[in-house]
């Protein structure tokens, strides 16, 4: 290999990549929250006493899990104009993450939701405590323990996925290295930043996951 | 016995790994000679500059000037088909020896690579669907509200904003996508050279059309591994020729179908 790795030349376009790196952070965390919030009423749906919303919500996680982001996001962004729906590449890229990932935390909340056994439920409506004090006092606290680690693993995930939000002329991380590698034909360097900043975050995210569940869940093992 | 045929084994073999070390050694050209193949660069879908058949057989202007390359170095050549950044990183961990892929050179790419004299000079113009309000790029004014697809980091990042400030420009990795963007209204217009974008026209009969003026001219030429000035020096004294034989000219009207502009700029 006849090439010399060459930071310096990078420094000119460091700018550019705080803000592609606050891009990447706030599409992220806003697909984050939307998903959860939009994979726990898929969740409910799948433990409906109605058989069509059990299957609706069944069918959505299916089609969520297995198509490709990238297929979503042309979707949302190249193919919705056609019928008259035209989104912006950062509402379309937050829409195509957010649905996706709203697959995986259905699933990984309705898990959560199964590890509370139906007896607890009796047991509690049989001690005369409401619908909401049955949530907050026994179904929620369990829950939560149980799916703590597969929430952080997901939302690693939905960092790591929002880099395909390049692809619909998002300007984010990814993009800055393609966009600063092709400039300068120095992807080299670009490809090793763009991975340190992916690291970081991703690792923030983890780090800060294992103190909290720590200090959440003093008595067990959070892992 | 037995050791002494082991000794002389171990003997011959690090002779062999001696030469073989010399060899590497050896510059690009030499390589090239000793393997009787030149390893090609090429992007598998920039009609009508290359494209990759469903036999998997690459074909196009830059295909052809690979294929005249090779037969003046008296090899093969061996298409090894990439993409956008595996055009320059192929040739800077040398799994390939020359690049032939639509290369614009400027000054900073030119300090990780290295490119010969052009051989294709390209003007960046505007494309539109046919409903676009205006004629010309200078009926633009600064760009305000106009959103313009570009490729990631090619001559339309600086070129763009140059002559058009307040454009918003939208990115996209490749040629295809930008198309999309276009075709689906999600850009109103798409800066690409003017050769890639009469083919689009054409390709799509009352759909799209350029607006007048330029936005910026593009060198393209040959890239290759920097660091070998007696490689750059025969591709240079080949691509000379193939401009002044008139060669090329030739093979450019075969692909694209009308006259080729002139290469050498008067200063």
């Amino acid at each position: 290999m006849n090439y010399t790795f060459t930071l310096r030349t990078i420094y000119p376009y460091l700018g550019e990549l705080w803000q592609a790196a606050a891009v990447t952070l706030w599409l992220s965390s806003l697909a984050i929250v939307l998903s959860i919030a939009l994979g726990a009423g898929i969740a409910v749906l799948r433990r409906s006493r109605l058989r069509l919303l059990r299957v609706l919500g069944a069918v959505y996680v299916e089609i969520m899990r297995n198509t490709p982001l990238l297929v979503i996001l042309y979707v949302v962004y190249f193919a919705a104009p056609a019928i008259g729906i035209r989104l912006s590449s950062f509402v379309a890229a937050l829409l195509g993450l957010t649905l996706n990932s709203a697959g995986y935390m259905a699933e990984i909340l309705r898990a959560g939701l199964i590890a509370v056994a139906p007896g607890q439920f009796e047991a509690a409506q049989s001690q005369g405590m409401t619908g909401w004090q049955v949530f907050r006092h026994v179904v929620f606290p369990q829950v939560f323990r149980t799916i703590y680690a597969p929430l952080g693993n997901q939302v690693i995930a939905v960092i790591l996925a929002s880099s395909l939000a390049s692809a619909v002329a998002v300007e984010d991380v990814a993009s800055w290295m393609q966009t600063v590698g092709s400039t300068s034909f120095r992807f080299f360097e670009t490809f090793v930043i763009a991975a340190i900043v992916y690291l970081v975050l991703c690792q923030t995210v983890n780090i800060a996951r294992l103190l909290i569940g720590r200090w959440l869940f003093r008595q067990g093992a959070t892992r | 016995m037995v050791y002494r045929i082991l000794g002389r084994a171990c003997a011959a073999l690090l002779l062999l790994g001696m030469t073989a070390g010399l060899a590497r050694a050896d510059g690009i050209l030499q390589q090239i000679l000793s393997r009787g193949t030149l390893r090609v660069a090429v992007l598998p879908s920039l009609p009508p500059y290359s494209k990759v058949l469903p036999s998997g057989e690459p074909e196009g202007y830059d295909i052809d000037i690979a294929k005249k390359l090779a037969d003046a170095l008296k090899v093969k050549p061996e298409f090894v088909v990439t993409d956008i950044p595996g055009r320059i990183t192929s040739l800077q961990t040398r799994k390939v020896d020359v690049t032939i892929a639509d290369f614009t050179r400027t000054v900073e790419r030119s300090t990780t690579i290295a490119f010969t004299e052009p051989y294709l000079v390209t003007t960046m113009r505007l494309l539109v669907p046919v409903d676009f309000k205006g004629k010309a790029i200078a009926e633009l004014g600064d760009g305000a509200g106009i959103k313009i697809a570009i490729s990631r980091g090619g001559t339309a990042e600086q070129a763009v904003p140059a002559n058009l400030p307040k454009a918003t420009l939208v990115r996209f990795n490749t040629q295809a996508d930008e198309m999309s963007a276009l075709l689906n209204g999600q850009a109103d217009a798409m800066a690409e050279d003017d050769f890639y974008n009469s083919q689009a026209i054409k390709d799509r009969p009352g759909k799209l059309r350029q607006l007048d003026g330029l936005l910026a001219r593009a060198e393209i030429g040959i890239g290759l591994p920097s660091g070998d000035p007696d490689f750059l020096r025969v591709l240079n004294l080949f691509v000379e020729q193939l401009n002044a034989s008139g060669n090329n000219a030739k093979m450019f009207k075969q692909w694209f179908g009308f006259d080729q502009p002139t290469i050498t700029v008067h200063y």
